[in-house]
C-alpha cells in the first residue's frame, strides 16, 4: 500500500435520510492512486450512498468526503474535476452517436479539443466494435453502453474513478473485458472505488475489499490477506450474522 | 459549459420525434389559420363597405372589421356589424354569432388560439420531461457527476429546449406572413406591422412562461409519465378552468341584474314618465287635435307641446341616462373583476393582451361602446331631440290618444359622422402594458421556481 495521501477519502461519513433510515454509519475509508477498492454488501448496505456522497448528489449528515484532498461538500465543483463516474446502468443520450456522446461528456469533463480519431482510439481501447462508433446509442446493448461509460471516464482522465456496480447484468465476456480495462486504469495510477455484488470479481480485481452491512464497514481485507482467506465464506458469514445494533 | 449543454439540448431535442410533431403542427396550422381568417376578414370588409354604400346617411352605424382579426378573432364575431339608434335605445345587429354557429360552438382556430391553447400544451409537456426524463434515463446523474453548476444546467435546458420549440414556430409564422403578403394582406398598413411584431413577442413571452412552468413541474417529479400527467392537469387548469370560471365567479361576487330585467325596469320607468307627460299634454291634445278645440291644428300642437313636454323629456332622458350609466358601471365592475380573476392564468393574460393587439379584445369592445355613446349624444342633438311620441291613456282605458311627430322646423338634417377608429398602437401598448408585465412576472416566478427546485433536485 502506498504512503501517499489518499485520492478518495471518507472521514467519519454518515448519512441519515429524511425518513430516518441510517444509510451510512461513520464510514472511514480511503483509496490511493493505483488502487482498486471494492465495496461488497447486500442491497441497502450503503454502497451506493457512499458513491452518491462522493459525487455530492446528497449531503452527508456528518463527516466529510475528500477527493484529492478537496472537501466535496464545501467545493463540489472543484472536487468533481478530479473524479469520473460509471453507473450500474450507463444511460447515454440515445439520439446521439457513441462519438457524439463522448464529445459531449469530454467537453463537460474539460477536454474540449479532442479529435474524432482520439475518440475512436478510446473506443478501440475498450474494444467497442468499430461500426458502433457512429451509431446512435439507443440500440446499444448494456455491455456496449458500459464500455462507452468507461470511455467517458478514460477521456476525463480524472485521478479518481467511482464505479457503481458496473458489471451487474453484463455477460461473462463483457465483464471480463471490463475488468481488464480497470486493471489498465489502475496501472495508470487511478484510484478506483467500485461497489459490487460480485464477490469473485471483487477478489480478482480489488487491492482491498470492504464488506458493508447496514451502513457500516464491517470488514476490510487486502489482496494479500485474501490469498489465505475465503472471501465468499467471510461475506456469507457477515450477511448471516445478527443485525447490528445502533 | 453553458454552450456545451445548450448545444446538446438543442441537438437532442431536434433529433427527437417530439420536434417532428410540433414542426408539422406549426407548419400546417399557423399558415392555414392566417389564410382562412384573412379570407374571412376580406369578406367582412367587403360586406362592411357594401352596407355603408347602401346606407348613406341614417341613424345606423357600421363597425369596421379589424384586419388583425386574421391573427385573433376574439370578439370580432360577437360584436355587431351595425347598430341602429332610436331615441331611447340602441339595437345591435348582424353579429356573426348566428351565421357562424359551429365556429362559435367549437371556438375558432386562429393564431391566438393556436398559441394560447395548443402550443402552450406542447410547451408544458415538452419542458415537463426535461429534468425528470433525464433523471429517469440516467443521464442526469452522469451529467452532474461533472464539474457543472446546476444553475448552468437548468438555464441551458431552458434556452436549448425553448429554442427548439421556437424554431418551428418562427418558421411557420414566417411562411404564414409571406403567404398573407402574397395575398395582398395589408401587413404594412399603419401600425399593423408593429402590432403583429408585438403579438409575436407576446406569444414568445407567454410560451416561455409555460415552458418554465413545465420545467418547474419536471423538477418536482421523478418520472416522465407523472410529469406529463401533472403538466396536463396544470395546463387544463390554466387554460380552461380559470378563464372559463372567472366570469361566473365574478357574477357571484358582484351581482348584476340581467340585460332583460334591466330592459324591463327601464321600460317601466320610461312608461311612468311617458304616462305623466301624456296626462300633462292631454289638454293640449284636446285643444289642438281633438273635438273640443278648433279642429286639427298640428302645427299649433307641435308648438304648444314644447314647453310642457320639455320638462318630462328632460327628466326621461336624464333618468334613462342615469339608469344606463349605473347599469354600465355595475357591468363594467363585474367585467373588470372577472378579467382580473382570469389574470391568475397566464393563458388568460396572453389572450386578453393578444386580442387587444388584434383590435378584437375587451379594449376594442370598450372603444366601440365609447364611440357608440358619443355618436348617440350627437344624434340626440341633431335628430332625436326633435322627435316626439305623445301618448295618453285614461285611467279606465276607454280613451287612448297617441301622436308622433317632429318638432324640427326644417327638414335638413345633417347626420353626424360615426367616428370609430381603432386605437393607435401606442395607446394599445399602454393599455396592454399591465398584461405584458404580468407575463414577465409569470416568467420570472416560474423560472425562479424551476431554478430553485432543480438546485435541490434529487438526482439519485
Amino acid at each position: 500500500m502506498t504512503t501517499q495521501s489518499p485520492i478518495l477519502k471518507a472521514d467519519d461519513l454518515s448519512k441519515r435520510y429524511e425518513d430516518g433510515v441510517l444509510a451510512l454509519d461513520h464510514l472511514n475509508l480511503d483509496v490511493h492512486g493505483g488502487e482498486v477498492y471494492c465495496l461488497l454488501g447486500a442491497n441497502g448496505a450503503g454502497k451506493t450512498t457512499t458513491i452518491n456522497l462522493f459525487l455530492n448528489f446528497i449531503p452527508p449528515t456528518t463527516g466529510t468526503c475528500f477527493i484529492t484532498g478537496i472537501d466535496v461538500t464545501k467545493d463540489p465543483l472543484e472536487a468533481k474535476k478530479y473524479v469520473a463516474f460509471v453507473s450500474e446502468n450507463v444511460m447515454l443520450y440515445g439520439n446521439f452517436t457513441a462519438r457524439q456522446n463522448l464529445d459531449f461528456f469530454a467537453k463537460l469533463g474539460g477536454k474540449p479539443d479532442l479529435t474524432k480519431e482520439q475518440y475512436y482510439q478510446v473506443m478501440r481501447r475498450v474494444s467497442l466494435q468499430e461500426k458502433a462508433f457512429e451509431q446512435r446509442v439507443k440500440n446499444f446493448s448494456k455491455g456496449m453502453r458500459q464500455k462507452l461509460g468507461i470511455c467517458i471516464a478514460i477521456i476525463k482522465n480524472a485521478p479518481a474513478i467511482l464505479l457503481d456496480e458496473p458489471t451487474s447484468g453484463l455477460d461473462p465476456k463483457a465483464a471480463e473485458e471490463f475488468q481488464e480495462i480497470l486493471s489498465e486504469l489502475r496501472k495508470e495510477g487511478k484510484a478506483i472505488l467500485m461497489s459490487t455484488h460480485d464477490i469473485f470479481r471483487a477478489k480478482d480485481i480489488g487491492d482491498r475489499v470492504g464488506i458493508m452491512k447496514e451502513g457500516r464497514l464491517v470488514m476490510e481485507r487486502t489482496r494479500e490477506q485474501l490469498q489465505y482467506e475465503d472471501l465468499v465464506k467471510i461475506y456469507i458469514d457477515y450477511m448471516k450474522s445478527e443485525p447490528l445494533t445502533a | 459549459m453553458f454552450g456545451t449543454i445548450f448545444k446538446k439540448e438543442l441537438l437532442d431535442q431536434i433529433l427527437s420525434p417530439k420536434f417532428l410533431i410540433i414542426s408539422l403542427l406549426c407548419l400546417v396550422l399557423i399558415p392555414a389559420s392566417f389564410l382562412l381568417n384573412s379570407a374571412s376578414y376580406s369578406d367582412a370588409y367587403r360586406e362592411y363597405n357594401a352596407s355603408r354604400r347602401e346606407a348613406k346617411e341614417t341613424t345606423t352605424v357600421y363597425r369596421t372589421p379589424s384586419p388583425l382579426s386574421t391573427f385573433g378573432i376574439g370578439l370580432e364575431s360577437v360584436l355587431p356589424k351595425s347598430v341602429v339608434f332610436s331615441k331611447y335605445q340602441t339595437e345591435a345587429k348582424g353579429a356573426r354569432v348566428q351565421s357562424e354557429v359551429l365556429s362559435n360552438i367549437n371556438g375558432k382556430l386562429d393564431f391566438v388560439v393556436i398559441v394560447g391553447s395548443l402550443l402552450s400544451l406542447f410547451a408544458v409537456l415538452y419542458a415537463g420531461t426535461m429534468a425528470c426524463g433525464e433523471k429517469e434515463a440516467g443521464t442526469l446523474k452522469l451529467l452532474l457527476a461533472n464539474s457543472v453548476k446546476r444553475s448552468t444546467v437548468i438555464a441551458a435546458k431552458f434556452l436549448g429546449g425553448f429554442s427548439v420549440l421556437l424554431l418551428p414556430f418562427a418558421a411557420a409564422v414566417l411562411i404564414g406572413l409571406l403567404l398573407l403578403l402574397l395575398q395582398g394582406f395589408p401587413l404594412f398598413a399603419a401600425g399593423q406591422a408593429g402590432r403583429v411584431l408585438a403579438l409575436l413577442a407576446l406569444a414568445v413571452l407567454y410560451l416561455a412562461a409555460l415552458f418554465s412552468l413545465g420545467l418547474f413541474i419536471s423538477t418536482r417529479t421523478h418520472k416522465a409519465s407523472l410529469a406529463l400527467l401533472a403538466g396536463f392537469f396544470v395546463w387544463i387548469f390554466l387554460t380552461f378552468i380559470i378563464p372559463k370560471t372567472s366570469e361566473p365567479i365574478a357574477g357571484l361576487i358582484r351581482k348584476v341584474q340581467s340585460e332583460e330585467a334591466m330592459k324591463a325596469n327601464r321600460a317601466q320607468v320610461r312608461g311612468q314618465i311617458e304616462k305623466e307627460k301624456g296626462r300633462a299634454l292631454k289638454p293640449l291634445m284636446d285643444k289642438y287635435l281633438g273635438s273640443q278645440g278648433a279642429g286639427w291644428d298640428w302645427k299649433g300642437y307641435t308648438k304648444a307641446r314644447g314647453p310642457v313636454a320639455q320638462k318630462f323629456e328632460e327628466q326621461l332622458d336624464q333618468t334613462l341616462q342615469k339608469f344606463d350609466a349605473e347599469y354600465d358601471l355595475k357591468k363594467s365592475a363585474r367585467r373588470r373583476l372577472s378579467l382580473n380573476i382570469a389574470r391568475l392564468s397566464p393563458t388568460a393574460v396572453f389572450t386578453q393582451a393578444a386580442l387587444n393587439l388584434c383590435d378584437t379584445g375587451v379594449a376594442d369592445l370598450d372603444n366601440f361602446d365609447g364611440s357608440l355613446r358619443a355618436h348617440r349624444l350627437q344624434l340626440f342633438q341633431v335628430v332625436f331631440r326633435f322627435q316626439f311620441n305623445d301618448e295618453y291613456s285614461s285611467e279606465d282605458g276607454h280613451t287612448n290618444m297617441g301622436y308622433s311627430g317632429n318638432s324640427r322646423e326644417d327638414d335638413k338634417i345633417v347626420y353626424p359622422q360615426f367616428r370609430y377608429a381603432f386605437p393607435r398602437f401606442e395607446e394599445t401598448l399602454r393599455a396592454t402594458a399591465p398584461d405584458i408585465l404580468l407575463l414577465v412576472f409569470f416568467n420570472l416566478v416560474f423560472f425562479a421556481a424551476a431554478y430553485v427546485s432543480f438546485t435541490r433536485y434529487d438526482v439519485r
